[in-house]
């Protein structure tokens, strides 16, 4: 009898710690664990590891959002930039992913929002950052082989040959109309009717 | 036979009259043009000496006015030489007063509609940069070289079907034909005595330029659209762009067709020869463009919006609630709904109606096109307060000079050259009397 009645209760009780924080946690009890390199390089991605724990028992928080943001600034206007996005897994780990676009130090900033919609929860951190290889690269499009500035000349030739040839034709009814001209003043000459 | 010569006669004195009898309406038209033209230039030389701080462009909205009036003035040449080359080649008889007109407007339009993105620049004497260090993989370069083989194209077209009237013109007795008129004439007529292979040569390279030019007009406009659609701005960024551009010429360009036929109709009592038939069959057509303009714009906008991700929640609002609302409503409604009614109704599907209609749809056109280039650009890329932006008093002169420039040409066309293809319809009439028709 004692044992039927341990049973739901325990069943419950890991139920509840294993559902429970991930869903009504609120941010203010959230513990914010970041574990990111203190030097990075332009144009280098650096990997940004967050945990996130319950303050109170340590329990991992899954499936919880984190973002990682920069302040910036643009023509007067103040604002954060969002760098990165990732989902916490089953022991409360996101992995977030960032490269660094300018140099010097970077002062990032983590937020967590909590699902019932509390005041997010948010963790500072600063990245060195220093002069890296060119990040601006070439590589939208698609590439073809043989499909080239070649192909584009082609075309165009193609298209040019036409209007050549059509340009021509003006000048051969010219030629046509000088040669029947002079044909009409022959006959004429000979007596014949004049066009 | 007789009948045909006397209507050739006829037709021949009509044209020649509308060239060569100046009247001071006509006189006061290209005055006032004329006027209308130096002010816009006068409005370029203030942006010239002062910068574009004269016009309402800045960092975050660089293309406006000049931009939008580019697409609009290209869209309108473009759709006169297809409707030209299209109906030419489905035989359709009822073009052949109505295609010298509608090639004509196409060369007027393309020769200043190119200048807009020059005006555009702020800085003309930085273009040659385009051609010294443009790289190929740029749809700007590609823009450059479709208008210009264009251009080319569609004077070619122009002057090529225009041989027969030239000499026409060239042999007329009277005094009437001036001296320089005479030299010119004889020039553009090259020798054509009408013979055989003559005609054969012409009819050859008439139907090869109409084929050619009309792979070459939907590119022009496609790869006009792609000027924006390659930008990675997501309102423009959408591969519905370039057939969209493409129906839009087409669209404003058979509105204008019909709004010219109208005037110069008018002017020089041409009755006759454009009938409201002529009006009807192109009220028809843009009949079938309202439909598919509509359908463009709920295929572009349902798509973006059913996804809702992105700049798109920001552009739709602004688009249909926000401040392109009032553009936008009266070009979908007004623009689009309301001429298609026009040529639906029986009652209005006349001349007055269709010619209604054909004047909403360049407004609306012309008001489609500035929201189009306008409001994509005002969506913010960072964090900052959405850009404002309004054509000054300088870019609202230079458009306007631009447009009269477009009647000016227009106007100086009709002086020059027969407004219609007097050896086609001849050609037309006897094919018909023969046949014992009455040679429509």
């Amino acid at each position: 009898m004692r044992a039927e009645a341990v049973l739901p209760l325990l069943l419950f009780a890991m139920l509840g710690a294993t559902f429970l924080p991930g869903g009504v946690v609120h941010a203010s009890q959230v513990e914010i664990e970041i574990s990111a390199p203190k030097e990075a390089q332009v144009g280098r991605e650096v990997q940004i590891r967050v945990t996130l724990r319950s303050s109170g028992d340590g329990v991992p928080i899954a499936d919880a959002e984190v973002t990682l943001l920069r302040e910036a600034s643009f023509a007067r206007v103040v604002g954060d930039v969002e760098l990165a996005r990732a989902a916490t897994d089953q022991n409360g780990v996101a992995i977030l992913l960032y490269e660094p676009t300018v140099a010097g130090e970077q002062n990032l900033k983590l937020e967590y929002a909590a699902a019932d919609g509390a005041e997010p929860q948010t963790a500072a951190l600063t990245i060195s950052v220093a002069e890296g290889p060119q990040i601006e690269r070439s590589t939208a499009g698609i590439r073809v082989p043989g499909l080239n500035v070649w192909a584009l000349v082609a075309v165009l030739s193609a298209v040019w040959a036409i209007l050549f040839t059509a340009a021509l034709s003006m000048v051969r009814i010219g030629r046509i109309g000088a040669e029947e001209g002079a044909h009409a003043d022959q006959t004429r000459g000979r007596g014949g009717p004049a066009k | 036979m007789e009948e045909v010569a006397a209507w050739r006669t006829r037709l021949e004195g009509k044209v020649v009259s509308a060239m060569t009898h100046t009247g001071r309406g006509y006189l006061l038209l290209v005055g006032g043009l004329l006027a209308i033209v130096a002010w816009g230039v006068f409005a370029y030389t203030v942006q010239l000496r002062d910068g574009l701080i004269v016009t309402g462009l800045r960092d975050r909205i660089m293309w406006g006015f000049y931009i939008s009036n580019f697409v609009f003035v290209i869209g309108i040449s473009y759709g006169g030489v297809l409707m030209s080359a299209v109906l030419r080649l489905t035989g359709a008889e009822w073009r052949r007063p109505i295609t010298r007109l509608a090639e004509g407007a196409a060369v007027a339009a393309l020769c200043v509609g190119a200048l807009f993105p020059i005006i555009d620049l702020g800085r003309p004497d930085r273009f040659h940069f385009l051609l010294v260090h443009g790289r190929w993989q740029s749809p700007i370069v590609w823009d450059v070289i479709a208008i210009s083989t264009y251009l080319v194209a569609t004077f070619l077209y122009l002057f090529l079907l225009m041989i027969p009237d030239m000499a026409l013109l060239r042999d007329r007795p009277g005094q009437a034909m001036s001296r320089w008129r005479r030299i010119l004439y004889r020039q553009l007529s090259f020798g054509w005595v009408g013979g055989e292979r003559q005609r054969r040569t012409l009819s050859q390279a008439g139907t090869m330029m109409a084929i050619a030019i009309i792979p070459i007009a939907v590119t022009v406009h496609t790869v006009l659209a792609w000027l924006f659609s390659m930008n990675l701005r997501e309102n423009w960024n959408s591969t519905i762009f370039g057939p969209f551009f493409v129906a839009g010429a087409v669209f404003s360009g058979i509105a204008t067709i019909i709004v010219i036929m109208a005037v110069v109709r008018k002017i020089y009592h041409l009755e006759e020869y454009i009938t409201e038939k002529h009006f009807v069959y192109l009220g028809y057509l843009l009949g079938i463009f309202t439909l598919v303009m509509i359908y463009m714009n709920v295929a572009e906008f349902l798509t973006v919006g059913y996804s809702m991700v992105g700049e798109a929640p920001f552009h739709l609002d602004q688009l249909f609630k926000g401040q392109f609302a009032p553009l936008f409503w009266f070009v979908f409604l007004g623009g689009f709904v309301t001429p298609g009614l026009l040529v639906l109704m029986p009652w209005t599907r006349n001349i007055r109606g269709i010619v209604a209609a054909a004047l909403i749809v360049i407004v609306a056109m012309g008001i489609e096109r500035y929201y189009l280039v306008v409001s994509a650009l005002r969506v913010p890329q960072m964090p900052y307060e959405p850009s404002v932006y309004a054509p000054s008093w300088v870019e609202f002169s230079v458009v306007i000079g631009a447009f009269a420039l477009v009647g000016l040409l227009l106007a100086l066309f009709v002086k020059v050259f027969p407004v219609i293809s007097m050896w086609e319809m001849g050609e037309t009439r006897e094919a018909g009397n023969a046949a014992g028709g009455t040679g429509r």
